[in-house]
């Protein structure tokens, strides 16, 4: 009975009603930098180069199915991207929009390998988490259209969910910088800031070895001490500034693309509710103007008469079905979320050389690898061989991440064997190839005597040559 | 809150304090600028002014075999061909910016020639050069060197019914190499060199990172396209003699040759700044017996450049009579290669983002 009253004393903690403020503020930042997102990522011509030009995709074991489906698929799905993310940030069939989100977002992340980034991830997830709040309860067009939703609050979980999320985030960017060459030889980063002394002003600074292990210990401290610095309430604006003067930094020094103004404007969402509240009356205040000036229609309800404190109270709450549900969902969630970016302790090869366990882990600017990669293929008949260079069947994109990723490396080469195949020759693929990581000497990377058409795709990564 | 914004103006007004104040000693890019300079006035402008000259050159001995076609002009016409060849490899390593534009090495040396089409061509007297594949260096290797069974059998081409559509052809063939080579030349004079220096830093799309990159994608075209393609390493071992840079003249290995030296000329670019003073700063590499990459990467040419000269012209012969020593050569530059695409491009920091990067 104890272990119960602990769950249910729990759950009625998560389930409390809270001011809807930060997640509302949430919402309209989120929505507005994912449409931004998809804007920028159109006119960049990515759809065309990433989803387009390929003749091959990298899929995700047992995820083949992902693929483009050709042009008109994949500009729809992106335009459904975009609408949906204006329907997040109006809070305009906000359940629809978030879940087509997120689908849409996902399935195209699902795509190629090529394209991982642990922000898109990161996206991923925040799509999810948030499809499961009442985020739309206040400062929408739902509550317009639908007053029965209208409130002005939403259970407790919905923004912790979202809170922890991010903590998980930085956390672990942070556990992973633990290691021997971030610490003790500031690499990756020296290599980086190397390249950097044309930089205003601070070039000169940037170049000196110093700056790079501040860079790379400030940069370890600040991941894995910042989500507990948010979540305490005297600390937490010195914390958001530390989070814009990170974030800018990696911005003007990194092509790290939105990530630095999604984590700037995610964020937010630790400031407290009252917080969030003056800055939704500022900006109803300066609507309310704007509008009145130009139009004197609008006077729907908008916060001035409600006394939001009055609805802050707990109701006698009895916990749903449904709460006990989506309760389960998130503990399911948050406990994945703590084991995934772990699972790399289960084998014993070096992660950052075989990179099993990399992905989904939160490991960010954390290594340089540069690789040089041919494939050779065998005729079983003749016994007689053939270089094949990878740019007869993959894009230049494909090919910068393929020659350092074991898992890519073999998905090529089984596409090289079929090709042949699909010509009537029964192949063997062997890779000739090198890598470099962190800027020491390059060393051989694929055991070059292991026929990879041979192997299967979850093989246990010793055809790649131990890194000693 | 209200002080600590601005902090954060004040920090970025800094940042920005700069732009374009190139009085001030603390806001000029320091060295990277000296040496893109450097690398415009005493590397790329001056291979644009040799090569224009030299195919200048060989335009007048056209002209001159033209008014009289004999032996000695033939002869000497061939001669200022391989010249001008010669210095066409010293510009080809520099296919960025105003040659990206125009896609001037492809106008200017697609290799093989398809002879058939400039033979049909020339026949219907169609002048029009389109396809790359019928005009640039190797259609001159064809026209000058090739088209007769002899030097006796092409005086008679330019001397016979079909003269002057012959020598009609060829013109047009030099005056297309002469005005692509050009138009990259006026590009430059005309605005990009003084943009290729102020655009510094190594990031994707700043001119260290088209300039090495450029060099990189131009060394592996010797090792792929001219050794690797004709030895047969692409083909399942049987070799493409017909597939060599200058199959009709015969001097294959000597265009690789100059090809493989001017790259390394480029590298050390002596008297001046080059890619050499970069890799000197790279410090995180170790070589096996503790040399630095500089170090290596000398070894290395003079490796290539030295498995290369062995190999005796013509290379059309040699890929079918002497497998080992072209194949010496080859795995000569293909070290490089590896060398040029893990530790060079790691050590500057020249890799390509082609997207948002968090980090391999």
């Amino acid at each position: 009975m104890m272990a119960t009253d602990f769950v249910k004393n729990i759950a009625n903690k998560l389930t409390a009603e809270v001011a809807v403020f930060p997640l509302a503020t949430f919402r309209v930042i989120f929505g507005a930098l994912m449409l931004f997102s998809t804007i920028r990522f159109w006119y960049n011509g990515w759809i065309e180069d990433f989803y387009i030009a390929p003749s091959y995709f990298f899929s995700y074991w047992g995820l083949d199915w992902i693929i483009p489906y050709g042009p008109t698929f994949i500009y729809s799905l992106f335009i459904l991207m975009a609408l949906s993310a204006v329907g997040i940030m109006l809070g305009l069939f906000f359940r629809a929009s978030s879940l087509l989100f997120f689908l849409s977002f996902t399935y195209i992340e699902l795509i190629d390998k090529t394209t991982y980034l642990n922000h898109y991830y990161f996206v991923s997830l925040m799509a999810f988490l948030l499809l499961l709040t009442p985020a739309h309860r206040a400062f929408s067009i739902d509550s317009k259209l639908f007053p029965r939703i209208k409130s002005w609050t939403v259970p407790r979980w919905s923004i912790l969910a979202l809170e922890c999320q991010i903590a998980i985030l930085y956390f672990f960017a942070g556990v992973a910088k633990l290691n021997y060459d971030w610490l003790v030889n500031a690499q990756p980063m020296g290599l980086w800031l190397k390249s950097k002394a044309d930089f205003p002003i601070l070039g000169q600074l940037l170049v000196m070895e110093e700056t790079a292990f501040i860079f790379s210990w400030a940069g370890m401290l600040f991941d894995i001490c910042i989500a507990f610095l948010l979540f305490s309430k005297k600390l937490r604006p010195l914390a958001y500034l530390a989070v814009v003067v990170f974030h800018l930094l990696t911005h003007f020094l990194f092509p790290i693309g939105v990530f630095p103004w999604v984590m700037i404007g995610v964020t937010l969402i630790f400031f407290s509710a009252d917080w969030h509240e003056r800055g939704w009356r500022r900006v109803y205040g300066l609507c309310k103007t704007v509008w009145s000036s130009l139009i004197r229609v609008y006077t729907s309800d908008s916060m001035g008469n409600q006394t939001v404190n009055d609805k802050r109270t707990t109701p006698n709450y009895k916990l749903s079905t449904i709460n006990y549900g989506l309760l389960s969902l998130l503990a399911l969630h948050f406990t994945l979320q703590l084991l995934v970016p772990l699972r790399h302790h289960l084998s014993d090869e070096n992660l950052y050389w075989t990179e099993n366990g990399y992905r989904f882990s939160w490991r960010v600017m954390l290594m340089e690898k540069t690789g040089y990669l041919e494939f050779r293929v065998r005729n079983i008949s003749t016994q007689k061989q053939n270089l094949v260079s990878i740019d007869e069947y993959f894009t230049a994109f494909q090919q910068r991440q393929l020659v350092t990723q074991p898992d890519m490396i073999l998905q090529a080469a089984k596409v090289i064997a079929r090709d042949y195949e699909s010509q009537g020759i029964q192949v063997e693929v062997y890779a000739d190839s090198f890598v470099s990581l962190n800027g020491k000497k390059h060393r051989p990377f694929v055991n070059p005597t292991v026929n990879l058409a041979s192997l299967k795709i979850d093989q246990k990564r010793d055809w790649i040559v131990k890194y000693d | 809150m209200t002080k600590h914004i601005t902090i954060l103006l004040l920090i970025t007004a800094l940042f920005w304090s700069c732009n374009g104040d190139e009085e001030n000693p603390e806001c000029k890019a320091s060295d990277p600028d000296v040496m893109l300079m450097d690398i415009r006035d005493f590397t790329i402008q001056p291979g644009y002014l040799e090569a224009l000259a030299s195919v200048g050159a060989l335009q007048n001995s056209f002209i001159s075999f033209s008014s009289e076609t004999s032996l000695v002009n033939l002869d000497e016409l061939q001669n200022e061909l391989k010249t001008s060849w010669k210095v066409w490899q010293t510009i080809s390593p520099f296919e960025f910016g105003p040659a990206t534009d125009i896609s001037l090495r492809a106008n200017v040396n697609t290799f093989p020639v398809d002879s058939f089409s400039v033979l049909q061509r020339i026949e219907n007297q169609d002048f029009t050069l389109i396809a790359n594949d019928t005009k640039g260096f190797p259609a001159l290797d064809l026209l000058f060197n090739g088209i007769g069974n002899s030097d006796d059998a092409t005086l008679e081409l330019f001397t016979g019914a079909q003269s002057s559509d012959f020598k009609s052809y060829a013109q047009g063939v030099i005056t297309d190499i002469l005005l692509k080579i050009g138009q990259v030349n006026s590009a430059w004079e005309d605005g990009y060199g003084e943009s290729f220096v102020t655009n510094t830093g190594f990031a994707t799309g700043s001119s260290f990172s088209m300039y090495i990159n450029s060099y990189i994608q131009d060394w592996e075209q010797i090792k792929r396209e001219r050794i690797a393609l004709p030895l047969g390493l692409l083909t399942f071992q049987t070799p493409l003699p017909e597939r060599v840079e200058c199959y009709y003249g015969g001097y294959s290995q000597e265009l690789a040759l100059a090809h493989a030296e001017s790259h390394y000329a480029i590298y050390k670019s002596t008297d001046h700044l080059g890619i050499q003073e970069l890799v000197e700063g790279v410090t995180n590499f170790t070589g096996n017996n503790g040399e630095t990459l500089d170090e290596t990467m000398v070894a290395k040419f003079e490796l290539g450049i030295a498995n290369l000269s062995v190999v005796p012209d013509p290379l059309s012969e040699t890929v079918l009579s002497d497998f080992d020593i072209v194949n010496e050569a080859y795995l000569a530059l293909q070290d490089m290669v590896v060398l040029m695409k893990t530790d060079m491009t790691s050590g500057l920091g020249i890799s390509i983002n082609f997207a948002d990067n968090d980090g391999d």
